[in-house]
């Protein structure tokens, strides 16, 4: 696999002759990328459909609106970003220059994902620009039509030795890992997650891993149902359950089970009409192998509400399951398709029992009109990000870090965020070579006296 | 696994929820100053005993830069425990969006030899302060600070929530086989390399501060004897075995001819004719590394110091000259009181020379010429840098310690040790009413939906952009 050496080989040695640091240079190829997303629209939601049978007004929504907006922040953020943060002295630096250079690490990866095919691939790489690096981006396999068009589009709007795209499956991105990068942002599952960091350490790389789990939902007896129950079908369906933030599975009180499923009924009929598989914003799972793995899921299991499925188009249902025991396949491993279980708790503690007993989730998700019982799900349970009252909407507050803890990922990333996770944070401190005087003291030949001066 | 059990031990005590309040986590931070405190004398002939540290420099950098640390974080823990509340756009006026500082959990801290106090205290500092539990590896080289630490550490912490392990390698290994929710490891990029793989099968998130050459650049507009004193200061504190000691000089020729004088000089005022019975100046921590010292001064040519005293593990305060990159001197991090000096033409050569080589922990660069400072700053990179001066920038609470590349990630000091050991959660408190504004993001999808949606989801541009 020469080819990885020298496209890696050819980027890096761009990266060093320097071109990429002047900010002028990164915002030219972020306005670049601006047009790119402008002028080839049609392709972009072209590929996402292709892939994912996403309609177009939900690609431009899940896709093009966030990549555009983050495009705009970072060009009209960066020169206070990458400005030189003065920081407090002390008495012994008073007359000294202190403060933080932000200053570019080299060369990014990126590795995306297949759900967000698009959007998981130019949200890193935006950040990774504007920090003034070099970025070798991997699209995923899996939503090949869109890997393809990206692998075709970049070149003809970034310079094309900086910012070079991978494709291929697991052999090249096994041997792309064994290059050396300055970091690795990486958008999958917890086992290959685990697989990218022990290859940094390899180098001593540092990593942001989006990784993913089951991110709960528990809703409280004592909420409006139906606005609770629209906002997590929302959440939950959005491109056919694939989605890393998606409320996997919901807690609640048994007495509110049976109102919870017929208003999910009711909001799925609002939003997909009485057929389903016509609905023009219903996608499907992204291939033969996903869609086998979530039917399996259905065995066994109540199903309150849906369950049709067809293998060859690969449509499931939007499905609901009642009574789910904890112990179910459905409950090991992360849904990531429309099959929505609840689990019936008998209080807000057992939910947070039950929660902490699991994997620290990307997302965690709780419905309530007490802010007190919101405060407490909070503070004694610990999740990648949160938000009460709805979902996944903590993922588009700008000021907001997104990432995961603990099985979920680590570190975090979008908008300011990427742009100092994708930064070294050099600290600096420049002297005056006068004013020896301040610095007898320290100076042997020492004393306890000078010491309590 | 001997360890499993103590871990287990801690993550229960963490999930009691016990180091959450601020005043507990406050309690045990003024524990451990008692601690420092109390154990003064006790930390002082400890780090004596394992590597003749000077009395001096034992209550700089184990006590007083500790205390320092202490100090600020107790000033400021109420400030930096509350959520950050964040900028939100035109749906979500009504909601409250903040950044939330959880604990991670159980963390593990593993420490090095040459500061034995303060490379486990000051990570812990922040462990504390984030509300986790900890445990901590002290280095088995420094022994009699780790026997120190083991005995005495537990009468000041909470034992359910805080635990030393004591240990050579194996013992270390398997300690890593458990599952940490976060590790500070401060040693050698090998062994960093161990740590994070290990890290690595749990998805444990990693600090590691490392090391390497750190390179001193000396340009020929300069003051000769201010520049010798604070070079050979940063060099031979500790006897050299500090992390981010200036690890060798690159000047011009007759830099390096104006220098030796001067440097003579400093190291005759720090430490008199006779180094060896200076009490200021320390000893090489074990017979292994004071081997590998030895065999590096036949690097170039001795031009100061160069004597050794094997049985007391002493190596003078030596500069050499005229040292080739390819003198055993210029291969490995020095980590002892050995100078070596690389002669170059210009600055321009000094920073290819310092860019073809791993990046380094610390940069100095010493100039009257402020714009070469700046440019030696500006063209090479490094975890941290320093003008004019060696070491400073360390004491600065309010500037990130760390490496990059080889030479380490993450960062710590101050605030930044609190940052490291909470995680930072996105959180969003939504309103339940208002439900009509939600609209446009529900199916069935229409282009009008979009229109809306794009309104006010949107960043618009203010003007353009005048760089451009």
């Amino acid at each position: 696999m020469e080819r990885m050496q020298q496209i890696v080989g050819r980027a890096r040695a761009a990266f060093n002759s320097g071109r990429s640091r002047p900010l002028e240079f990164r915002i030219q190829q972020l306005k670049a990328l601006e047009r790119m997303v402008q002028e080839k629209e049609k392709e972009i939601l072209a590929a996402l459909k292709a892939d994912l049978h996403k309609s177009g007004p939900n690609a431009y929504s899940q896709e093009i609106l966030g990549v555009l907006r983050e495009l705009v922040l970072a060009m009209e953020k960066l020169p206070s970003w990458a400005a030189p943060q003065p920081v407090r002295k002390d008495l012994l630096t008073m007359r000294d220059k202190a403060y933080i250079n932000y200053e570019p690490l080299g060369m990014v990866l990126v590795i995306g994902a297949w759900n967000y095919p698009f959007l998981l691939v130019m949200m890193p790489l935006i950040g990774a620009i504007a920090a003034g690096n070099a970025v070798v981006v991997k699209p995923s396999e899996v939503s090949e039509n869109t890997a393809k068009l990206v692998a075709e589009l970049l070149p003809q709007y970034l310079d094309k030795d900086l910012y070079p795209v991978v494709t291929g499956g697991v052999p090249e991105t096994t041997e792309l890992l064994t290059q050396r990068f300055d970091h690795i942002l990486y958008t999958g599952n917890t086992a290959v997650g685990k697989i990218v960091m022990a290859a940094a350490a390899k180098h001593l790389t540092p990593v942001t891993l989006e990784l993913g789990g089951k991110s709960p939902c528990y809703i409280d007896k004592d909420c409006d149902l139906a606005v609770a129950c629209r906002r997590i079908t929302w959440g939950k369906y959005m491109n056919c359950g694939q989605t890393c933030i998606a409320p996997d599975y919901i807690l609640c009180d048994p007495s509110i089970q049976s109102q919870v499923v017929e208003n999910i009924k009711a909001t799925l009929k609002e939003f997909y009409g009485e057929d389903v598989k016509s609905s023009p914003d219903y996608e499907r799972i992204v291939n033969q192998r996903h869609f086998k793995r979530v039917k399996s899921l259905l065995e066994g299991q109540k199903i309150a509400y849906g369950g049709e499925t067809d293998e060859a188009s690969c449509f499931i249902a939007p499905t609901i399951l009642t009574d789910v025991s904890p112990e179910s396949k459905v409950m090991e491993e992360e849904i990531f398709g429309p099959v929505l279980p609840i689990v019936t708790v008998k209080s807000v503690e057992e939910a947070i029992e039950f929660i902490n007993r699991r994997e620290k989730p990307l997302a965690l998700y709780v419905f309530s009109n007490k802010k007190q019982l919101i405060r407490r799900v909070i503070s004694e349970t610990s999740s990648g990000g949160m938000t009460a009252n709805d979902v996944i909407m903590h993922s588009v507050v700008p000021g907001l870090p997104f990432g995961g803890v603990g099985h979920s990922g680590m570190g975090a990333y979008v908008g300011r965020c990427s742009f100092e996770t994708f930064s070294h944070h050099r600290a600096c401190l420049i002297k005056d070579l006068r004013w020896e005087l301040v610095n007898k003291l320290r100076y042997p030949p020492g004393s306890m006296e000078m010491m309590h001066l | 696994n001997p360890y499993t059990g103590l871990v287990s031990h801690l993550r229960a005590s963490w999930l009691s929820g016990k180091t959450r309040p601020m005043e507990y986590r406050v309690a045990q931070l003024e524990a451990l100053g008692r601690f420092l405190d109390d154990k003064k004398q006790e930390i002082l002939e400890a780090t004596e005993l394992d590597m003749g540290k000077p009395s001096f420099e034992a209550f700089f950098s184990e006590i007083l830069l500790c205390k320092n640390e202490l100090n600020v974080t107790l000033n400021n823990l109420s400030h930096w425990m509350k959520d950050e509340y964040v900028d939100k756009n035109l749906v979500m006026q009504l909601d409250s969006a903040f950044i939330r500082k959880d604990p991670y959990g159980v963390v593990l801290i593993i420490a090095p030899w040459n500061y034995p106090i303060h490379l486990f205290l000051v990570p812990l500092i922040g462990a504390i302060a984030a509300g986790n539990c900890a445990i901590i590896k002290p280095s088995e080289i420094s022994k009699n600070t780790e026997r120190l630490v083991a005995e005495t550490l537990s009468c000041y912490l909470d034992n359910d929530c805080f635990a030393v392990v004591t240990g050579d390698v194996p013992e270390t290994t398997r300690l890593l086989e458990n599952k940490f929710d976060y590790i500070f490891f401060t040693g050698i990029p090998p062994v960093g390399r161990i740590v994070m793989t290990a890290a690595a099968k749990h998805l444990t998130p990693v600090t590691l501060e490392l090391g390497g050459k750190n390179p001193c650049y000396v340009s020929d507009t300069c003051d000769v004897t201010n520049v010798a004193r604070r070079v050979a200061w940063g060099r031979f504190f500790n006897a050299g075995q500090t992390c981010i000691a200036p690890d060798y000089l690159l000047c011009t020729i007759e830099m390096q001819e104006k220098l030796m004088p001067a440097l003579r000089e400093a190291i005759t005022e720090f430490f008199g004719p006779n180094p060896q019975e200076s009490p200021d100046f320390g000893r090489i921590v074990s017979d292994k590394q004071f081997q590998r010292l030895r065999a590096l001064l036949g690097s170039g040519r001795v031009a100061i110091g160069g004597q050794t005293d094997e049985a007391e593990r002493y190596i003078a305060p030596t500069v050499l000259a005229d040292v080739l990159p390819s003198d055993p001197a210029m291969q490995e991090e020095i980590f002892g009181p050995i100078l070596p000096i690389v002669v170059i033409a210009n600055m321009d050569e000094a920073i290819e020379f310092i860019n073809t080589r791993p990046r380094p922990l610390a940069l100095y660069a010493f100039s009257c010429d402020s714009k070469i400072v700046n440019q030696v700053l500006e063209r090479t990179s490094s975890g941290g840098f320093c003008g004019n001066d060696t070491l400073m920038h360390l004491t600065l609470t309010s500037l990130p310690f760390g490496g990059i590349g080889n030479s380490g990630l993450g960062k710590y000091h101050g605030k930044f040790t609190f940052d490291t050991f909470s995680h930072h959660r996105g959180c969003l408190h939504r309103n339940m009413g208002l439900e009509t504004l939600n609209t446009p993001r529900y199916p069935p999808y229409t282009q009008q939906k979009l229109g809306l949606l794009t309104t006010t989801f949107e960043v618009k541009r203010r003007g353009t952009c005048t760089l451009l």
